[in-house]
């Protein structure tokens, strides 16, 4: 890494740049992560020397309160987000394959022969792949487990045309699920009693039920049905 | 205390550049103050809530609502100062709040069993092990300062502990500006060599005590 830029942000925390140079490296910092990271080592370092708390090193809430401020697609989220909007957008595609390619085979063959039902479970499949396959739908599915430190393990679909999510929590092996369906079906597992409330998602591709069921608490389900930050009076 | 005052003024100072910035506009500057004072803020938040989820959110809210009122802060104190009382209150009021919410959740037919057996995965992050790891962390970074050239150490020392600017210690030590600067990061750049793998260590550690809970 350059020592001229590491050397500027070390003056920058001591107040000591020009209007000049604190542009300049703000411009080279907003699409580094390594030099956040460093920048973050640097208020370690004097938060040590000054025998101010050093706990709770391990949070960052940068990205989500970027998110929430609108920055989302500023350089700022670049380098945080990249790994896995990478890995999204590679189940995405997937599972959007997957869909398609099911989706032609109901078609091509049996086409005249698909009951209303089916056919509007295959139309919402496509609508859902599309969905979730948009760079926005990332950001909701991102934003919905921001902050949280799961892990993404698959995403499928269902017969009728849901998609589903499912994260592991690595640190004492809980899942989840995050469900998304077309509003005009049948919300899934109303009845189950891990079933938790249910938030909704407007794309330009239709309205569609967001729902949490699994293995962790009613907090923790409200808190990612919060993180997607849509609510019935946004659709109105 | 008059140089107490001195270093309340110069870190004062050194947040304005990027408060200002951040006021016209410029994301990026307040970005820098979020990656700066996100673990102190919920610390503080912490200190009310408890369940450190819940003290992550109201940190964020916190920061939200300090870059949302950028033009209302006068400058009369510290950027930290201004930002700590919204912290404060942001945390009162969720306190407030969830007392109201909890008399509505005691009607709610599948909340109330799961609550019972609610455990939340990461306690307030004054763990021995995280005491430990912050103490020896500590350790470090005043054992790498001590094992500077004096002429780096003089220069940290003065702008750490005695706050003065860097023509201050220009004066002082009678070097150029751009020497005192160049010592200091030089100073910084070692202890930050040290501390990297500790950083590490320190997240495994709370990260292993998490996985106990």
């Amino acid at each position: 890494m350059n020592e001229s830029i590491k050397e500027r942000m070390s003056a920058l925390i001591d107040g000591e740049l020009s209007e000049f140079e604190v542009r300049r490296v703000l411009e080279e910092i907003e699409s580094n992560q390594e030099l956040r990271e460093y920048w973050t080592r640097l208020q370690i370092i004097r938060a040590g020397l000054k025998d101010e708390s050093l706990n709770l090193l391990d949070k960052d809430i940068s990205v989500r309160v970027a998110t929430e401020l609108g920055q989302a697609s500023k350089n700022v989220l670049k380098s945080n987000k990249s790994l896995l909007q990478n890995k999204l957008y590679l189940v995405s595609a997937t599972a959007f394959g997957v869909i398609l390619v099911l989706f032609i085979g109901f078609l091509t063959p049996f086409d005249s022969n698909l009951t209303p039902e089916e056919t509007f479970a295959s139309e919402a499949s496509k609508k859902i792949a599309e969905a979730i396959a948009s760079p926005e739908a990332i950001q909701v599915l991102d934003k919905a487990v921001s902050g949280m430190k799961v892990t993404l393990q698959e995403m499928n679909s269902a017969k009728k045309g849901q998609i589903y999510a499912n994260y592991k929590v690595p640190s004492n092996g809980k899942t989840f699920r995050v469900s998304l369906s077309p509003l005009s079906m049948s919300p899934p597992d109303l009845g189950n009693s891990d079933s938790a409330k249910l938030a909704y998602l407007k794309t330009k591709e239709g309205v569609f039920l967001v729902s949490v069921s699994g293995d962790i608490s009613p907090e923790k389900k409200a808190q990612i049905l919060r993180n997607v930050n849509f609510s019935l009076d946004k659709l109105k | 205390m008059a140089m107490s005052n001195q270093m309340k003024k110069n870190n004062k100072d050194a947040d304005l550049v990027l408060v200002r910035r951040a006021r016209r506009g410029d994301y990026r500057s307040f970005d820098l103050l979020v990656l700066k004072y996100q673990s102190r803020l919920i610390g503080v938040a912490i200190k009310f809530v408890k369940d450190p989820h819940i003290a992550e959110d109201i940190a964020q809210e916190s920061f939200i609502k300090a870059y949302n009122s950028l033009q209302s802060f006068r400058e009369e104190s510290a950027f930290f100062t201004w930002l700590y009382r919204i912290a404060v209150n942001t945390a009162k009021n969720y306190l407030t709040s969830k007392k109201r919410k909890n008399e509505f959740l005691e009607s709610e037919v599948f909340s109330s069993e799961e609550l019972k057996n609610e455990v939340f995965d990461i306690p307030g992050g004054d763990s021995p092990e995280e005491i430990l790891a912050a103490n020896k962390l500590r350790d470090t970074i005043f054992e790498s300062l001590s094992n500077l050239s004096e002429d780096i150490r003089t220069a940290i020392t003065l702008r750490e502990f005695e706050g003065l600017s860097y023509e201050e210690i220009s004066g002082v030590t009678g070097c150029p500006i751009g020497t005192v600067r160049s010592r200091i990061f030089r100073g910084r750049q070692v202890i930050q060599e040290k501390i990297a793998p500790l950083m590490q260590d320190f997240q495994s550690k709370v990260t292993n005590k998490q996985e106990r809970i």
